[in-house]
């Protein structure tokens, strides 16, 4: 009975040795910084990896000998050009959605002193954060901003790795902000994965909150709208504000996402 | 051979891993479909194993390194113990649909437990509870549809 038991442990032996190894990993991963855990990214472009290649979307049917009949080398020529055809009609819908997505975000937005990177949602992880497509190649770090077609702010960057970035969002787990409102009072923002929560940091003395925006006090690039704060119930505590929004949008991979940056 | 063996295995892993990030990228309901986590109790509770030990590790660590903001091995921990776990509770108790269950409950507790922990309980109860059901019933069947074939 004893040996069984015995057995039974020590099938789970390596297993315990690699969840050690796993935590001695994590043990320096935290005291160097995560130098570690950005070792592989910083090495490998993993997104370029995952884009089809151009050979794949056409038919590389163009060195068969000439010595085929003329019927079959004019179906081998007319299936490259409808493949050739796709591809241009896939690229055309993409520069049309671009083209309509910087067009909405001209209309909102007034600082045309920056560059408006566009990039899009690749995935989200176990931890509800968003991988976006750009990182160092782009010269994004964290911290970046991240806003929407409409001009209002959606995140910030929260690590930069070589060819994707990962997005701190509303309903991230690590979501912190802090914004002003139209009277300079300074909020925090958090997040509960469900609702936003602005505080402010200092008693205010009007009587109301109104939009609350970016500032480059707090290192942000520009002054950003996140949110107008007057629809919603607030309480007031020793002149602090504290006003919870539900979060009701969540991004998608139609959201059409830019990061502004300094030219 | 050996290492050919693992590092198809570790591939394998790490792109049912990307599948399930993928597909729940797509799902905006308020509940997940773990393929990854699926994997993992389906290797603790058939396919238990020392020699998949490496695999698991180092899909853990490439999911760490590529789509974790956490620190590396945070994730490769929480896989493996997955993995000890279901295959404890199958092994010391006797298997049926309920015990398959409660497994599927106790392992997606320690799978989401970075979110457990940052967030309240009204946060991820309603989503947990919906996935456990979801989830359990995808590894009843999957686990009924690998033994007809067998």
């Amino acid at each position: 009975m004893q040996s069984f038991q015995v057995a039974g442990i020590r099938k789970y032996v390596v297993y315990f040795l690699f969840i050690f190894l796993s935590g001695l990993l994590s043990a320096v991963d935290y005291f160097s910084n995560k130098t570690l855990s950005n070792f592989i990214p910083e090495q490998v472009n993993l997104i370029s990896y995952f884009q089809i290649p151009d050979i794949l979307l056409q038919n590389e049917f163009s060195s068969l000998s000439s010595s085929r009949a003329d019927l079959v080398a004019e179906n081998i020529r007319l299936k490259e050009e409808i493949s050739n055809l796709r591809v241009l009609y896939l690229e055309n819908q993409e520069l049309r959605d671009s083209i309509e997505s910087y067009n909405l975000l001209i209309k909102n937005v007034s600082d045309f002193e920056l560059t408006y990177y566009a990039t899009s949602l690749i995935l989200k992880n176990s931890t509800d954060e968003y991988l976006i497509s750009g990182g160092r190649d782009y010269n994004f770090e964290p911290g970046d901003l991240v806003i929407n077609e409409t001009g209002y702010l959606v995140g910030y960057l929260g690590e930069v790795f070589n060819d994707y970035s990962i997005l701190e969002s509303f309903n991230s787990t690590n979501f912190n902000f802090r914004a002003l409102d139209e009277y300079n009072n300074i909020f925090e923002v958090n997040s509960n994965g469900k609702e936003l929560i602005f505080s402010s940091l200092v008693p205010i003395l009007n009587s109301k909150v109104g939009m609350l925006y970016s500032d480059i006090t707090f290192g942000h690039i520009n002054k950003f709208p996140l949110i107008d704060l007057e629809p919603y119930k607030e309480t007031r505590l020793n002149n602090k504000f504290t006003v919870i929004v539900p979060i009701e949008k969540m991004l998608s991979f139609q959201s059409k996402l830019f990061i502004p940056k300094s030219k | 051979m050996k290492v050919l063996r693992v590092i198809s295995r570790s591939t394998f892993l790490f792109t049912l891993c990307l599948i399930e990030n993928y597909l729940n990228t797509f799902i905006s309901l308020d509940f997940g479909v773990y393929v990854f986590l699926i994997s993992l109790l389906y290797i603790g509770t058939e396919l238990f194993n020392q020699n998949l030990v490496i695999p698991i590790f180092l899909s853990g660590i490439l999911y760490d390194s590529f789509f974790s903001t956490y620190y590396l091995g945070l994730y490769t921990s929480i896989f493996l113990v997955v993995v000890v776990v279901s295959n404890f509770a199958v092994s010391r108790y006797s298997p049926s649909n309920f015990l398959y269950i409660v497994t599927v409950s106790l392992c997606l507790l320690i799978y989401k437990l970075p979110i457990i922990l940052e967030f309240d309980l009204n946060y991820w109860l309603t989503g947990y509870l919906i996935s456990v059901f979801v989830n359990s019933l995808i590894f009843l069947f999957l686990k009924r549809a690998l033994r007809n074939n067998v």
